[in-house]
Protein backbone atom coordinates (compact mmCIF):
# COMPACT_ATOMS: atom_id res chain seq x y z
CA UNK A 1 0.00 0.00 0.00
CA UNK A 2 2.64 2.45 1.13
CA UNK A 3 5.05 1.45 -1.50
CA UNK A 4 2.29 1.87 -4.46
CA UNK A 5 1.66 4.98 -2.96
CA UNK A 6 5.14 6.42 -3.01
CA UNK A 7 5.39 4.73 -6.57
CA UNK A 8 2.57 6.81 -7.47
CA UNK A 9 4.46 10.26 -6.13
CA UNK A 10 7.53 9.18 -7.32
CA UNK A 11 5.58 8.96 -11.57
CA UNK A 12 4.05 11.97 -10.77
CA UNK A 13 7.09 13.79 -10.12
CA UNK A 14 8.87 12.61 -12.95
CA UNK A 15 5.62 14.04 -15.11
CA UNK A 16 6.98 17.78 -14.06
CA UNK A 17 10.10 16.83 -15.63
CA UNK A 18 9.55 18.28 -19.11
CA UNK A 19 7.84 21.41 -17.38
CA UNK A 20 10.63 22.16 -15.28
CA UNK A 21 13.25 21.77 -17.82
CA UNK A 22 11.14 24.25 -19.56
CA UNK A 23 11.59 26.42 -16.13
CA UNK A 24 15.21 25.88 -16.42
CA UNK A 25 15.64 26.73 -20.07
CA UNK A 26 13.91 30.03 -19.73
CA UNK A 27 15.74 31.29 -17.28
CA UNK A 28 19.36 29.87 -18.07
CA UNK A 29 17.97 32.01 -21.26
CA UNK A 30 18.62 35.01 -19.08
CA UNK A 31 21.81 34.62 -18.08
CA UNK A 32 24.91 36.26 -19.55
CA UNK A 33 26.78 33.96 -21.26
CA UNK A 34 29.83 33.32 -19.13
CA UNK A 35 32.74 35.03 -21.21
CA UNK A 36 30.47 36.64 -23.62
CA UNK A 37 29.48 39.92 -21.30
CA UNK A 38 26.19 41.89 -21.34
CA UNK A 39 24.50 42.48 -24.69
CA UNK A 40 25.14 39.41 -26.69
CA UNK A 41 23.28 36.98 -28.66
CA UNK A 42 22.93 33.52 -26.90
CA UNK A 43 20.78 30.42 -27.86
CA UNK A 44 17.27 30.04 -27.38
CA UNK A 45 17.37 27.21 -25.29
CA UNK A 46 13.36 27.14 -24.71
CA UNK A 47 12.96 26.78 -28.04
CA UNK A 48 14.62 23.45 -28.28
CA UNK A 49 13.26 22.63 -25.18
CA UNK A 50 9.51 23.20 -26.35
CA UNK A 51 10.40 21.44 -29.51
CA UNK A 52 12.08 17.67 -27.97
CA UNK A 53 9.25 17.79 -25.65
CA UNK A 54 6.47 18.62 -28.27
CA UNK A 55 7.77 15.51 -30.53
CA UNK A 56 8.06 12.99 -28.15
CA UNK A 57 6.06 13.39 -25.18
CA UNK A 58 3.59 16.26 -25.87
CA UNK A 59 1.00 15.35 -23.29
CA UNK A 60 3.45 16.75 -20.74
CA UNK A 61 4.18 19.77 -21.62
CA UNK A 62 0.26 21.09 -23.16
CA UNK A 63 -0.33 24.46 -24.84
CA UNK A 64 -0.99 25.75 -21.26
CA UNK A 65 2.69 25.35 -19.80
CA UNK A 66 3.87 26.41 -23.15
CA UNK A 67 2.16 29.89 -22.92
CA UNK A 68 2.93 30.39 -19.60
CA UNK A 69 6.76 29.86 -20.27
CA UNK A 70 7.13 32.17 -23.25
CA UNK A 71 4.72 34.83 -21.07
CA UNK A 72 7.58 34.36 -18.06
CA UNK A 73 10.33 34.97 -20.66
CA UNK A 74 8.48 37.95 -22.35
CA UNK A 75 8.45 39.67 -18.77
CA UNK A 76 11.98 38.79 -17.88
CA UNK A 77 13.35 39.96 -20.90
CA UNK A 78 11.12 43.07 -21.44
CA UNK A 79 9.82 41.99 -24.51
CA UNK A 80 6.28 42.33 -25.19
CA UNK A 81 3.91 40.23 -23.42
CA UNK A 82 2.44 37.27 -26.05
CA UNK A 83 5.43 37.81 -28.61
CA UNK A 84 7.54 34.23 -27.52
CA UNK A 85 4.08 32.59 -25.76
CA UNK A 86 2.83 33.26 -29.82
CA UNK A 87 5.54 32.04 -31.04
CA UNK A 88 6.29 28.89 -28.74
CA UNK A 89 2.60 27.93 -29.35
CA UNK A 90 2.39 27.49 -32.98
CA UNK A 91 6.13 25.78 -33.42
CA UNK A 92 4.41 23.52 -30.82
CA UNK A 93 1.12 23.09 -33.10
CA UNK A 94 3.23 22.47 -36.24
CA UNK A 95 5.32 20.15 -34.40
CA UNK A 96 2.42 18.14 -32.94
CA UNK A 97 0.97 17.87 -36.53
CA UNK A 98 4.05 16.23 -37.88
CA UNK A 99 4.72 13.88 -34.44
CA UNK A 100 4.60 10.43 -36.65
CA UNK A 101 7.12 11.62 -38.87
CA UNK A 102 9.31 13.07 -36.26
CA UNK A 103 9.49 10.09 -34.31
CA UNK A 104 10.17 7.32 -36.64
CA UNK A 105 13.32 9.28 -37.99
CA UNK A 106 17.40 9.59 -37.34
CA UNK A 107 18.57 12.17 -35.07
CA UNK A 108 20.43 14.05 -37.80
CA UNK A 109 16.65 14.41 -40.04
CA UNK A 110 15.12 15.79 -37.02
CA UNK A 111 17.82 18.35 -36.14
CA UNK A 112 17.78 19.56 -40.40
CA UNK A 113 13.82 19.92 -39.41
CA UNK A 114 14.50 21.55 -35.73
CA UNK A 115 16.65 24.09 -38.05
CA UNK A 116 13.80 24.35 -40.35
CA UNK A 117 11.11 25.24 -37.79
CA UNK A 118 13.63 27.27 -35.52
CA UNK A 119 14.30 29.85 -38.56
CA UNK A 120 10.34 30.05 -39.46
CA UNK A 121 10.26 31.05 -35.72
CA UNK A 122 13.20 33.88 -35.36
CA UNK A 123 11.88 34.72 -38.48
CA UNK A 124 8.04 34.85 -37.40
CA UNK A 125 9.32 36.44 -33.82
CA UNK A 126 12.02 39.20 -35.50
CA UNK A 127 8.73 40.46 -38.32
CA UNK A 128 5.95 40.02 -35.32
CA UNK A 129 8.57 42.43 -33.12
CA UNK A 130 9.13 44.94 -36.46
CA UNK A 131 5.37 45.04 -36.46
CA UNK A 132 4.56 45.35 -33.36
CA UNK A 133 7.85 48.15 -32.64
CA UNK A 134 6.93 50.00 -36.21
CA UNK A 135 10.65 50.05 -36.62
CA UNK A 136 12.47 47.04 -38.68
CA UNK A 137 14.92 45.04 -36.62
CA UNK A 138 18.31 44.60 -38.02
CA UNK A 139 18.27 40.58 -39.26
CA UNK A 140 21.81 40.14 -38.25
CA UNK A 141 21.71 39.63 -34.27
CA UNK A 142 18.56 37.06 -35.18
CA UNK A 143 20.68 35.38 -37.29
CA UNK A 144 23.33 34.80 -34.68
CA UNK A 145 20.39 33.65 -32.35
CA UNK A 146 19.56 31.16 -34.95
CA UNK A 147 22.35 29.75 -35.77
CA UNK A 148 23.72 29.48 -31.91
CA UNK A 149 20.00 27.69 -30.76
CA UNK A 150 20.45 25.04 -34.36
CA UNK A 151 24.18 24.95 -32.21
CA UNK A 152 22.84 23.95 -29.22
CA UNK A 153 20.10 21.64 -30.10
CA UNK A 154 22.11 18.27 -29.92
CA UNK A 155 23.47 19.16 -26.73
CA UNK A 156 19.94 20.38 -25.40
CA UNK A 157 18.72 17.20 -26.98
CA UNK A 158 21.44 14.93 -25.17
CA UNK A 159 20.44 15.78 -21.61
CA UNK A 160 16.87 15.38 -22.19
CA UNK A 161 17.11 12.68 -23.79
CA UNK A 162 17.93 11.25 -20.76
CA UNK A 163 15.40 13.06 -18.97
CA UNK A 164 13.00 11.20 -21.19
CA UNK A 165 14.40 7.89 -20.37
CA UNK A 166 13.36 8.67 -16.79
CA UNK A 167 9.95 10.06 -17.76
CA UNK A 168 6.84 6.96 -17.63
CA UNK A 169 5.23 6.12 -20.72
CA UNK A 170 2.02 6.41 -19.17
CA UNK A 171 1.04 8.39 -16.28
CA UNK A 172 0.56 5.61 -13.40
CA UNK A 173 -2.18 5.26 -11.46
CA UNK A 174 -2.31 2.58 -8.59
CA UNK B 1 -15.27 -3.33 -14.83
CA UNK B 2 -13.13 -3.21 -17.94
CA UNK B 3 -16.22 -2.33 -20.57
CA UNK B 4 -17.10 0.42 -18.13
CA UNK B 5 -13.50 1.51 -18.20
CA UNK B 6 -13.37 1.44 -21.93
CA UNK B 7 -16.60 3.05 -22.64
CA UNK B 8 -15.52 5.84 -19.97
CA UNK B 9 -12.36 6.50 -22.14
CA UNK B 10 -14.24 6.21 -25.36
CA UNK B 11 -16.08 9.20 -23.64
CA UNK B 12 -13.38 11.23 -22.42
CA UNK B 13 -11.12 11.13 -25.44
CA UNK B 14 -13.08 13.36 -27.20
CA UNK B 15 -14.18 15.78 -24.67
CA UNK B 16 -9.99 15.76 -23.99
CA UNK B 17 -9.27 16.38 -27.53
CA UNK B 18 -11.80 19.49 -28.10
CA UNK B 19 -10.47 20.74 -24.44
CA UNK B 20 -6.72 20.96 -26.23
CA UNK B 21 -8.16 22.16 -29.33
CA UNK B 22 -10.17 25.03 -27.73
CA UNK B 23 -6.99 25.41 -25.30
CA UNK B 24 -4.96 26.06 -28.26
CA UNK B 25 -7.07 28.53 -29.77
CA UNK B 26 -7.65 30.70 -26.83
CA UNK B 27 -4.19 30.98 -25.91
CA UNK B 28 -3.74 32.11 -29.18
CA UNK B 29 -6.21 34.89 -29.16
CA UNK B 30 -4.71 35.54 -25.56
CA UNK B 31 -1.07 36.05 -26.48
CA UNK B 32 -2.38 38.11 -30.02
CA UNK B 33 -4.36 40.30 -26.74
CA UNK B 34 -1.56 40.39 -24.96
CA UNK B 35 0.57 41.78 -27.34
CA UNK B 36 -2.24 44.40 -28.27
CA UNK B 37 -2.66 45.25 -24.49
CA UNK B 38 1.25 45.55 -24.25
CA UNK B 39 1.46 47.89 -27.13
CA UNK B 40 -1.06 50.18 -25.35
CA UNK B 41 0.85 50.26 -22.03
CA UNK B 42 -1.77 48.69 -19.84
CA UNK B 43 -0.63 49.72 -16.34
CA UNK B 44 -1.83 46.40 -14.64
CA UNK B 45 0.59 43.91 -17.26
CA UNK B 46 3.47 46.25 -16.39
CA UNK B 47 2.54 45.27 -12.68
CA UNK B 48 2.00 41.53 -13.16
CA UNK B 49 5.16 41.87 -15.41
CA UNK B 50 7.13 43.38 -12.41
CA UNK B 51 6.21 40.86 -9.67
CA UNK B 52 7.30 38.11 -12.33
CA UNK B 53 10.87 39.92 -12.39
CA UNK B 54 10.60 39.94 -8.71
CA UNK B 55 10.00 36.74 -7.70
CA UNK B 56 12.74 35.58 -10.21
CA UNK B 57 15.85 37.47 -9.28
CA UNK B 58 16.55 35.69 -5.98
CA UNK B 59 16.34 32.36 -8.49
CA UNK B 60 18.55 33.87 -11.23
CA UNK B 61 21.10 34.87 -8.58
CA UNK B 62 21.68 31.76 -7.72
CA UNK B 63 21.27 29.99 -10.87
CA UNK B 64 24.56 32.95 -11.93
CA UNK B 65 26.39 31.55 -8.82
CA UNK B 66 28.24 28.48 -10.50
CA UNK B 67 28.73 30.15 -14.09
CA UNK B 68 30.73 33.44 -12.18
CA UNK B 69 32.76 30.98 -10.25
CA UNK B 70 33.63 29.32 -13.35
CA UNK B 71 34.37 32.62 -14.90
CA UNK B 72 36.30 33.80 -12.67
CA UNK B 73 38.54 30.34 -12.75
CA UNK B 74 38.92 31.10 -16.55
CA UNK B 75 39.88 34.91 -16.14
CA UNK B 76 42.54 33.51 -12.75
CA UNK B 77 44.11 31.24 -15.02
CA UNK B 78 44.26 33.49 -18.02
CA UNK B 79 45.71 36.77 -16.04
CA UNK B 80 48.51 33.73 -14.50
CA UNK B 81 49.65 33.40 -18.25
CA UNK B 82 49.90 36.90 -18.57
CA UNK B 83 51.19 38.12 -15.41
CA UNK B 84 54.23 39.41 -16.53
CA UNK B 85 53.64 40.97 -19.45
CA UNK B 86 50.83 42.86 -17.06
CA UNK B 87 53.51 43.51 -14.49
CA UNK B 88 55.60 46.11 -17.10
CA UNK B 89 52.50 47.49 -18.52
CA UNK B 90 51.00 48.45 -14.73
CA UNK B 91 54.74 50.00 -13.76
CA UNK B 92 54.25 51.96 -16.68
CA UNK B 93 50.75 52.97 -16.09
CA UNK B 94 51.56 53.60 -12.54
CA UNK B 95 53.85 55.74 -13.33
CA UNK B 96 51.75 58.30 -15.95
CA UNK B 97 49.23 58.01 -13.90
CA UNK B 98 51.01 59.66 -10.69
CA UNK B 99 51.62 62.25 -12.73
CA UNK B 100 48.15 63.19 -13.55
CA UNK B 101 47.39 62.24 -9.75
CA UNK B 102 49.70 65.37 -9.14
CA UNK B 103 48.08 67.60 -12.03
CA UNK B 104 44.07 66.17 -10.79
CA UNK B 105 44.92 67.79 -7.29
CA UNK B 106 46.30 71.19 -8.46
CA UNK B 107 43.18 71.20 -10.36
CA UNK B 108 41.26 70.06 -7.82
CA UNK B 109 42.39 72.69 -5.66
CA UNK B 110 41.81 75.86 -7.89
CA UNK B 111 38.21 74.57 -8.57
CA UNK B 112 37.65 74.75 -4.43
CA UNK B 113 38.88 77.71 -4.41
CA UNK B 114 37.21 78.82 -7.79
CA UNK B 115 34.29 77.64 -6.35
CA UNK B 116 34.28 79.58 -2.74
CA UNK B 117 34.48 82.51 -4.86
CA UNK B 118 31.33 81.90 -6.76
CA UNK B 119 29.87 80.73 -3.19
CA UNK B 120 28.56 77.30 -5.20
CA UNK B 121 27.79 73.99 -2.94
CA UNK B 122 29.87 71.77 -3.85
CA UNK B 123 28.38 68.87 -1.82
CA UNK B 124 24.58 69.87 -3.19
CA UNK B 125 25.91 67.75 -6.38
CA UNK B 126 26.89 64.63 -5.08
CA UNK B 127 24.60 61.85 -6.08
CA UNK B 128 23.24 58.89 -3.64
CA UNK B 129 24.77 55.61 -4.60
CA UNK B 130 23.22 52.36 -4.62
CA UNK B 131 25.14 49.28 -5.59
CA UNK B 132 23.89 46.44 -7.71
CA UNK B 133 24.24 43.31 -9.43
CA UNK B 134 23.61 42.87 -12.96
CA UNK B 135 21.51 39.13 -12.45
CA UNK B 136 20.18 39.00 -16.02
CA UNK B 137 20.28 40.23 -19.69
CA UNK B 138 18.19 39.88 -22.28
CA UNK B 139 20.92 40.13 -24.73
CA UNK B 140 18.16 39.41 -27.95
CA UNK B 141 18.17 40.91 -30.81
CA UNK B 142 15.39 43.48 -30.33
CA UNK B 143 16.08 45.18 -26.57
CA UNK B 144 18.93 45.80 -24.46
CA UNK B 145 18.08 45.93 -20.83
CA UNK B 146 19.76 43.99 -17.71
CA UNK B 147 18.22 42.70 -14.32
CA UNK B 148 19.95 44.32 -11.52
CA UNK B 149 19.27 43.01 -7.92
CA UNK B 150 18.26 45.65 -6.03
CA UNK B 151 14.57 47.44 -6.49
CA UNK B 152 12.72 50.13 -3.90
CA UNK B 153 13.33 48.28 -1.13
CA UNK B 154 16.79 49.12 -1.32
CA UNK B 155 16.31 52.82 -2.55
CA UNK B 156 16.26 52.43 -6.22
CA UNK B 157 14.28 54.93 -8.11
CA UNK B 158 13.17 55.03 -11.97
CA UNK B 159 15.51 57.24 -14.09
CA UNK B 160 18.48 56.88 -12.10
CA UNK B 161 21.99 56.89 -13.56
CA UNK B 162 23.66 53.57 -13.86
CA UNK B 163 27.07 53.63 -13.83
CA UNK B 164 30.06 51.01 -13.46
CA UNK B 165 34.14 52.40 -12.80
CA UNK B 166 34.75 52.93 -16.02
CA UNK B 167 31.66 55.41 -17.18
CA UNK B 168 27.64 55.24 -18.05
CA UNK B 169 26.19 52.20 -18.42
CA UNK B 170 22.49 52.88 -18.43
CA UNK B 171 19.22 54.06 -16.65
CA UNK B 172 16.69 52.69 -14.26
CA UNK B 173 13.16 52.52 -16.52
CA UNK B 174 11.31 50.18 -14.19
CA UNK B 175 11.79 49.35 -10.47
CA UNK B 176 10.69 46.35 -8.31
CA UNK B 177 10.73 45.55 -4.58
CA UNK B 178 13.79 43.59 -4.48
CA UNK B 179 14.82 43.88 -8.81
CA UNK B 180 14.99 47.18 -11.22
CA UNK B 181 15.22 47.16 -15.07
CA UNK B 182 18.08 49.24 -16.40
CA UNK B 183 18.31 50.07 -20.02
CA UNK B 184 21.56 50.23 -21.49
CA UNK B 185 22.93 53.05 -23.90
CA UNK B 186 22.70 50.70 -26.36
CA UNK B 187 19.34 49.60 -26.77
CA UNK B 188 17.21 51.48 -29.64
CA UNK B 189 15.13 53.18 -27.20
CA UNK B 190 17.92 54.70 -24.91
CA UNK B 191 18.21 58.49 -25.31
CA UNK B 192 20.97 60.55 -23.23
CA UNK B 193 21.66 63.95 -23.10
CA UNK B 194 25.47 64.39 -23.74
CA UNK B 195 27.98 67.08 -24.23
CA UNK B 196 31.44 66.50 -26.83
CA UNK B 197 34.64 67.59 -25.17
CA UNK B 198 36.87 69.62 -26.11
CA UNK B 199 34.47 71.89 -28.01
CA UNK B 200 31.02 71.70 -25.26
CA UNK B 201 28.97 70.55 -28.11
CA UNK B 202 25.63 69.50 -27.26
CA UNK B 203 23.87 66.61 -28.68
CA UNK B 204 21.77 63.46 -27.72
CA UNK B 205 23.77 60.02 -27.54
CA UNK B 206 21.17 57.63 -29.08
CA UNK B 207 21.19 53.57 -28.90
CA UNK B 208 20.30 51.60 -32.12
CA UNK B 209 20.92 47.98 -30.39
CA UNK B 210 24.40 47.93 -31.77
CA UNK B 211 27.81 48.38 -30.04
CA UNK B 212 28.55 51.57 -30.96
CA UNK B 213 25.39 54.36 -30.54
CA UNK B 214 25.51 57.00 -32.84
CA UNK B 215 25.14 60.82 -31.43
CA UNK B 216 22.06 62.84 -32.80
CA UNK B 217 20.61 66.83 -32.61
CA UNK B 218 24.26 67.68 -33.08
CA UNK B 219 24.81 71.78 -33.59
CA UNK B 220 24.80 72.70 -37.38
CA UNK B 221 28.23 72.85 -37.86
CA UNK B 222 29.51 70.27 -35.45
CA UNK B 223 33.91 70.72 -34.23
CA UNK B 224 34.13 66.93 -33.88
CA UNK B 225 36.88 65.18 -34.13
CA UNK B 226 37.91 61.13 -33.42
CA UNK B 227 39.00 60.39 -30.15
CA UNK B 228 37.15 63.26 -28.55
CA UNK B 229 35.52 62.59 -24.95
CA UNK B 230 31.61 62.35 -24.72
CA UNK B 231 30.27 62.96 -21.02
CA UNK B 232 26.65 63.22 -19.99
CA UNK B 233 25.76 67.10 -20.28
CA UNK B 234 23.13 66.75 -17.40
CA UNK B 235 20.55 68.57 -19.64
CA UNK B 236 16.85 67.25 -18.67
CA UNK B 237 17.86 66.76 -14.87
CA UNK B 238 17.88 63.50 -15.03
CA UNK B 239 21.38 62.75 -15.09
CA UNK B 240 24.42 64.34 -13.46
CA UNK B 241 26.81 66.40 -15.21
CA UNK B 242 30.34 64.53 -16.42
CA UNK B 243 29.75 61.31 -16.32
CA UNK B 244 32.33 59.30 -18.73
CA UNK B 245 30.17 58.03 -21.73
CA UNK B 246 32.36 57.14 -24.68
CA UNK B 247 34.37 58.40 -27.33
CA UNK B 248 33.87 59.78 -30.60
CA UNK B 249 34.46 56.47 -32.70
CA UNK B 250 33.30 57.24 -36.39
CA UNK B 251 32.24 60.33 -38.57
CA UNK B 252 30.06 59.42 -41.30
CA UNK B 253 27.42 61.58 -43.58
CA UNK B 254 24.66 59.21 -41.63
CA UNK B 255 26.35 58.72 -38.04
CA UNK B 256 28.73 59.51 -36.05
CA UNK B 257 29.83 56.95 -33.55
CA UNK B 258 30.95 56.61 -30.33
CA UNK B 259 32.70 53.93 -28.72
CA UNK B 260 31.31 53.25 -25.35
CA UNK B 261 33.40 53.61 -22.08
CA UNK B 262 32.06 50.85 -20.60
CA UNK B 263 33.33 47.39 -21.73
CA UNK B 264 30.12 45.04 -22.09
CA UNK B 265 31.87 41.92 -21.72
CA UNK B 266 33.14 42.75 -18.04
CA UNK B 267 30.59 44.32 -16.90
CA UNK B 268 28.92 42.49 -13.53
CA UNK B 269 28.56 45.52 -10.87
CA UNK B 270 27.14 48.58 -11.29
CA UNK B 271 26.27 51.59 -8.95
CA UNK B 272 23.03 53.71 -9.69
CA UNK B 273 23.12 56.89 -8.93
CA UNK B 274 20.48 59.35 -7.40
CA UNK B 275 21.17 63.21 -8.60
CA UNK B 276 18.10 65.91 -8.90
CA UNK B 277 15.14 63.83 -9.47
CA UNK B 278 12.93 65.53 -11.54
CA UNK B 279 9.37 64.65 -10.78
CA UNK B 280 6.38 64.96 -12.99
CA UNK B 281 3.67 67.63 -11.74
CA UNK B 282 1.19 64.97 -10.68
CA UNK B 283 3.96 63.44 -8.50
CA UNK B 284 5.35 66.64 -7.55
CA UNK B 285 1.92 67.62 -6.47
CA UNK B 286 0.85 63.89 -4.47
CA UNK B 287 4.37 64.72 -2.62
CA UNK B 288 3.72 68.14 -1.90
CA UNK B 289 0.36 67.22 -0.48
CA UNK B 290 2.14 64.89 1.96
CA UNK B 291 4.59 67.66 3.05
CA UNK B 292 2.49 70.38 3.76
CA UNK B 293 -0.96 68.91 4.40
CA UNK B 294 -3.99 69.64 1.36
CA UNK B 295 -3.89 72.51 -0.82
CA UNK B 296 -6.00 75.68 0.30
CA UNK B 297 -9.21 75.75 -0.95
CA UNK B 298 -9.96 78.96 -3.54
CA UNK B 299 -10.88 82.30 -1.90
CA UNK B 300 -9.05 81.13 1.31
CA UNK B 301 -8.19 84.57 3.66
CA UNK B 302 -5.54 83.66 6.33
CA UNK B 303 -6.93 84.21 9.89
CA UNK B 304 -6.67 86.65 12.85
CA UNK B 305 -3.60 84.60 14.00
CA UNK B 306 -1.67 86.09 11.31
CA UNK B 307 -0.95 89.61 11.29
CA UNK B 308 -1.94 91.44 7.92
CA UNK B 309 0.43 93.59 6.62
CA UNK B 310 -0.99 96.79 7.62
CA UNK B 311 -0.70 95.42 11.42
CA UNK B 312 2.63 94.61 10.56
CA UNK B 313 3.78 98.24 9.30
CA UNK B 314 1.47 99.68 12.24
CA UNK B 315 3.92 97.83 14.99
CA UNK B 316 7.02 98.86 12.74
CA UNK B 317 6.13 102.57 13.03
CA UNK B 318 4.61 102.89 9.47
CA UNK B 319 5.89 102.43 6.19
CA UNK B 320 9.20 104.33 5.05
CA UNK B 321 9.09 108.05 3.96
Amino acid sequence: MTLGWFRHLDAQFRCFLPAITAVLALLIDQIPIPGEGVGRTGPLALLCVVTFWSIYRPDLLPVPAVFAAGFVTDALAGLPLGLTSLTLILIRMVVVGQQRFFVARSFPVVWACFGVMATAAILFRWLLMSIWAGHVFRFTPSLFELLATFVAYPLVSLALGWIHNRVPRFIYAP
Amino acid sequence: MKVERRSLSRLALPIKAFGDRFALVALIALSIALLILSRAEVGWLQVVGGRIVDTAVPVLEVLRTPLDASERLTRAIGEWISVYEDNTRLREQNRRLLEWQSLARQLANENQALREVVGMDAEAARPTVVAARIVADTGGPFVHTALVDAGSHHGVAEGMAAVNDRGLVGRVIDVGGRSARLLLLTDLNSRIPVMVEPSRDQAILAGDNSRQPGLMFLPLSPRLSIGDRVVSSGRGGVLPPGLEVGVVRTIAEDKVGVATAVDWDRLEYVRLLEYARVLPPEILAIEQREAFGPPLPPGFQPSASVPSDDAIEAMSGGPEP
